[in-house]
């Protein structure tokens, strides 16, 4: 018996997207802060899927339109994939498009917040024997990971708690993703390409690496903080 | 498939063009092949074979491996037996047709007719990720990662060691591939002034057993120039290297070569009167 040819097929996918926190309206602030943060890492900012969250905003009347903030985002190589919490102008406008952008319900902020004050049941954590090869991903969203080998360059590990890896790290490290503040980063003398702990990033640290310690990368007040351990 | 001949699928692979595959293909199948090893060399380059004129037996292609896969001619009909040495045979890429003509099974069909016939199966993996190379290391036994000292060689060769140990056969059953580095184009002396990255660098990044270091040689374009693996050159620095790695891959413990800086008799006079004046000063 012959089978229906399939039209298409239904995978899991999961990919990274940076949440912009609009903490001003203001149409040329915004723009140049946007300028000024592609400038700092164009390449990792490239076609990055962004969702706007309006939550930090006052309702006021001159909010800018929807469309004036998709051109702003878009050319600055930003790709605006959904909203949070919009106000109620930007909501209609959105609501009247052809083409819908994803409202979302809940931020990582809120998840953050919840895991502060109901303190969970301590997950397993993932161990990997060996190298991560560039082009290799690891994702626990769930558990912390600890990596017996080298993070090769070009390859990411994701984790919703900490990273900490006994070799060098020399590729993406995102910890906390689930939003936990509290999550930790921990490796052998290294060059990461990009350290970043729940959702707050830093970019190719350009420390040199010449004694054998540990380097530790914590986030404090917003931001990530290396010192040497061990 | 008869189990006691355990015949080996080696594919050659690097990931970046231009590092000496093809080279390090020809030379190492040579290599089986004198040591008394039935080897046939496989070009997996579809629409750009090459392996032919390092082989030296460009004008004898008749049939290629797409013809075979494609059941047009039987496997004896494409195979090209070698005229130096006897238990070597190639097996050709088609020039005429692309990478898309391969199929898995149809590799598979033939590999494992090779396999009958032959000890050693060296697959000449093509540049790139695509089609050509996943089909060349899908049925591989081990790996030769070929890498110059370079970093986007380095890198290169690291994404096709991820891809080693996922997307092969041996990896969808569990099992691991057994992955080798062969360093090529290797210049000591730039290594050791810090221009160029060295052994210890690169075995480092990769971490995998290091099997060879091919020194940068002018041998080795000529050879290939005159369709003759720069191995059937023992005089040559390259020669001598490929020949230590047939050793290695064999399971000898062959020492590594070529991998210091090469000394100028003027050096080792003045290290020497160096070394006697520090001494001199310590005493003083």
């Amino acid at each position: 018996m012959e089978r229906a040819s399939r039209a298409f097929n239904v995978k899991a996918f999961m990919y990274n997207s940076v949440v912009i926190e609009l903490v001003s309206n203001n149409v040329s602030d915004i723009n140049k802060q946007l300028t000024d943060t592609k400038r700092q890492a164009p390449k990792l900012f490239e076609n990055q899927a962004t969702i706007l969250d309006f939550s930090k905003l006052e309702a006021t009347t001159d909010m800018p339109s929807l469309e004036t903030f998709k051109t702003m985002l878009g050319n600055n190589g930003f790709s605006l994939i959904g909203i949070h919490a919009p106000p109620t102008q930007i909501e209609s406008e959105n609501r009247n498009n052809a083409v819908k952008l994803h409202v979302f319900n809940q931020l990582i902020k809120k998840q953050a917040a919840t895991q502060k004050t109901q303190p969970k049941t301590a997950h397993q954590a993932y161990i990997h024997c060996g190298p991560v090869r560039s082009g290799q991903q690891i994702v626990k969203k769930h558990q912390d990971v600890i990596i017996f080998g080298n993070v090769s360059p070009g390859s990411e590990v994701l984790s919703g708690g900490h990273i900490i890896v006994h070799g060098a790290l020399n590729g993406k490290a995102f910890a906390g993703i689930n939003g936990n503040e509290m999550s930790e980063i921990i490796s052998m003398p290294s060059r990461p390409e990009l350290i970043s702990i729940a959702s707050r990033y830093l970019k190719a640290p350009s420390r040199t690496q010449t004694t054998n310690q540990y380097v530790r990368f914590t986030l404090c007040s917003d931001n990530i903080v290396i010192e040497q351990i061990i | 498939m008869n189990e006691t001949r355990q015949s080996q699928v080696i594919v050659i692979t690097s990931g970046k063009g231009g590092v000496g595959k093809t080279t390090s293909s020809s030379c190492i199948a040579t290599g089986l092949a004198k040591e008394g090893y039935r080897t046939v060399v496989v070009d997996f380059d579809i629409g750009l074979r090459n392996l032919d004129l390092h082989m030296g037996c460009e004008r004898r292609v008749v049939y290629d491996f797409i013809n075979v896969v494609n059941g047009d001619v039987k496997l004896h009909q494409a195979l090209i037996k070698d005229k130096r040495v006897s238990n070597l045979s190639i097996l050709p890429a088609s020039q005429t047709r692309d990478k898309d003509a391969l199929s898995k099974e149809g590799v598979n069909n033939v590999l494992s007719q090779l396999r009958e016939k032959f000890d050693f199966i060296i697959c000449d993996s093509p540049a790139g990720i695509e089609k050509g190379a996943f089909l060349a290391m899908y049925h591989a036994d081990q790996a030769i990662v070929v890498t110059n000292p370079e970093i986007s060689s380095v890198r290169d060769s690291d994404r096709i060691l991820g891809l080693l140990s996922t997307k092969t056969q041996k990896a969808e059953i569990g099992e691991q591939v057994k992955e080798h580095l062969l360093i090529t184009r290797y210049n000591a002396d730039r290594a050791e002034i810090g221009e160029m990255l060295s052994v210890k660098d690169i075995a480092a990044i990769l971490s995998i057993p290091l099997i060879g270091v091919i020194p940068e040689s002018e041998a080795v374009l000529t050879a290939s120039n005159i369709g003759n693996p720069v191995i059937n050159f023992p005089q040559t620095d390259a020669g001598q290297a490929y020949s230590d790695v047939i050793e290695r891959l064999l399971g000898k413990k062959t020492k590594l070569r070529f991998v210091s800086p090469k000394q100028q008799i003027w050096e080792k006079f003045l290290n020497v009167f160096k070394r006697d004046k520090s001494q001199q000063e310590e005493i003083l």
